[in-house]
C-alpha cells in the first residue's frame, strides 16, 4: 500500500478554496437579481451560473486532470443543449404568422401584427 | 484491508476502468444534460413569449429557500469531492465522512423542498388549481415549469443519495477496491451534475422578477 501524497487537511483546504468561490459567487448573484439591473439582468445571472458550473465541472469534477476525450463528451452535453435552444428560439422568434387556435386567435408572435377581436 | 481480485475484468488495468468509468459517465452526464434541457427549452420559449407572466409568477417562489438550497448542493459537491480525491490516497476515514456529509446535506435539501412544497401548496401555487392566486393565466405556465424542474432534480438527488449512503456502507466494509476503482469517482461526477443542474435551475425559477 503507498503512502498518501495528500493529507486529509490539504484536501479540505482545496474544496474549501473551491467552496469559497462558489459561495460568493452564489452571494453575488443574489444580490444582483434585486439591483436594477434592467435588461442585463438575466445574462448576469446565467453568467455567474455558468461561471459556477465551470468551477465545479473543472475542478470537482476533474476535468482539467482528465484527457481530451473526456472533456470531448462532456462539452457535447453543452453543445447540443446549446443547439436545441438556439434552433427553437429562433423558430419561435422568425414565424410570420399569428397564434390561432380553434378560429380563435390567441396570441401575437413578437413582431407580428396585434391580434384580431376573436370571433363571437 | 483485503482486496478483490486484483484485475478489474473486463479491463486489464484500473487505470483503464477508471478511465472508461469517467467517459461512460459523462456520456451518460450528457444525456442528462439534454434530458434537463427539454425542460429548460420549453421554459425559455414561455419565458420568451410571455416575459411579464414570468415576473410576476417568478417573485411567488421562496427566493430564501432556494437561496440555502444553492448553498446547501454546493457544499454537498465539496464534501464528495473531498471524498473522491481521498478515495485516491487512500485515506479512508475522510472518504467515510465526506460520502456520510454528502448524504445528510442531501437529505437537508429534500427536507427543506418539502417545506417549500408543502407552503406553495398551502398558497394554491399549482397550476390548474381553481384558487391559483395569479394573473394573467400565463402564470401557470411558470409554475408548471417550476414543480417540473424541481420535481425531477429531487428525483435525481434521491437517487444520488440512495447511492451515495450505498457507497458509504460498502466502502467502511471494503466491499470493493475503492482506491482503485472507478465507480467511486463516477458517483461523484453524478453528484456533481445534480449540482450543476441546481445552479442553473437557481436563477432561472428563484431570482426571476425580483
Amino acid at each position: 500500500m503507498s503512502a498518501p501524497t495528500a493529507s486529509p487537511a490539504r484536501l479540505w483546504r482545496k474544496a474549501a478554496l473551491v467552496w469559497l468561490a462558489l459561495s460568493a459567487l452564489l452571494a453575488t448573484t443574489i444580490v444582483c437579481a434585486y439591483l436594477p439591473l434592467g435588461d442585463i439582468k438575466l445574462w448576469v445571472s446565467l453568467a455567474i451560473a455558468a461561471t459556477k458550473a465551470l468551477l465545479v465541472a473543472v475542478i470537482f469534477m476533474e476535468l482539467r486532470d482528465d484527457g481530451a476525450v473526456v472533456r470531448l463528451a462532456a462539452i457535447a452535453g453543452a453543445l447540443w443543449l446549446a443547439v436545441l435552444i438556439t434552433l427553437v428560439i429562433a423558430e419561435s422568434a422568425t414565424r410570420q404568422h399569428d397564434l390561432t387556435v380553434f378560429g380563435q386567435q390567441v396570441a401575437a408572435q413578437p413582431g407580428a401584427a396585434e391580434p384580431a377581436a376573436p370571433d363571437p | 484491508m483485503t482486496e478483490p481480485a486484483a484485475v478489474p475484468e473486463p479491463f486489464t488495468s484500473f487505470e483503464r476502468q477508471r478511465f472508461a468509468a469517467s467517459f461512460g459517465m459523462w456520456i451518460f452526464l450528457a444525456t442528462e444534460t439534454i434530458f434537463f434541457g427539454g425542460l429548460v427549452t420549453g421554459y425559455t420559449l414561455y419565458r420568451f413569449l410571455y416575459p411579464d407572466a414570468f415576473a410576476i409568477a417568478g417573485a411567488h417562489t421562496k427566493a430564501w429557500i432556494g437561496s440555502v438550497n444553492t448553498a446547501i448542493l454546493l457544499t454537498s459537491s465539496a464534501t464528495m469531492a473531498v471524498a473522491v480525491w481521498a478515495s485516491k490516497e487512500r485515506l479512508k476515514p475522510t472518504v467515510l465522512t465526506g460520502l456520510g456529509l454528502t448524504a445528510a446535506l442531501g437529505l437537508g435539501f429534500l427536507g427543506l423542498k418539502a417545506y417549500e412544497y408543502w407552503t406553495d401548496i398551502s398558497e394554491n401555487l399549482v397550476p390548474g388549481w381553481p384558487d391559483f392566486p395569479l394573473d394573467p393565466p400565463q402564470t401557470q405556465i411558470f409554475f408548471s415549469f417550476y414543480w417540473i424542474m424541481t420535481g425531477l432534480h429531487a428525483v435525481h438527488l434521491t437517487i444520488g443519495i440512495v447511492a451515495v449512503a450505498a457507497y458509504f456502507l460498502w466502502v467502511r466494509a471494503d466491499r470493493f477496491a475503492w482506491a482503485r476503482s472507478g465507480s467511486l469517482p463516477a458517483l461523484g461526477l453524478y453528484w456533481h451534475l445534480i449540482d450543476v443542474i441546481w445552479i442553473f435551475l437557481f436563477p432561472l425559477l428563484y431570482l426571476v422578477g425580483r
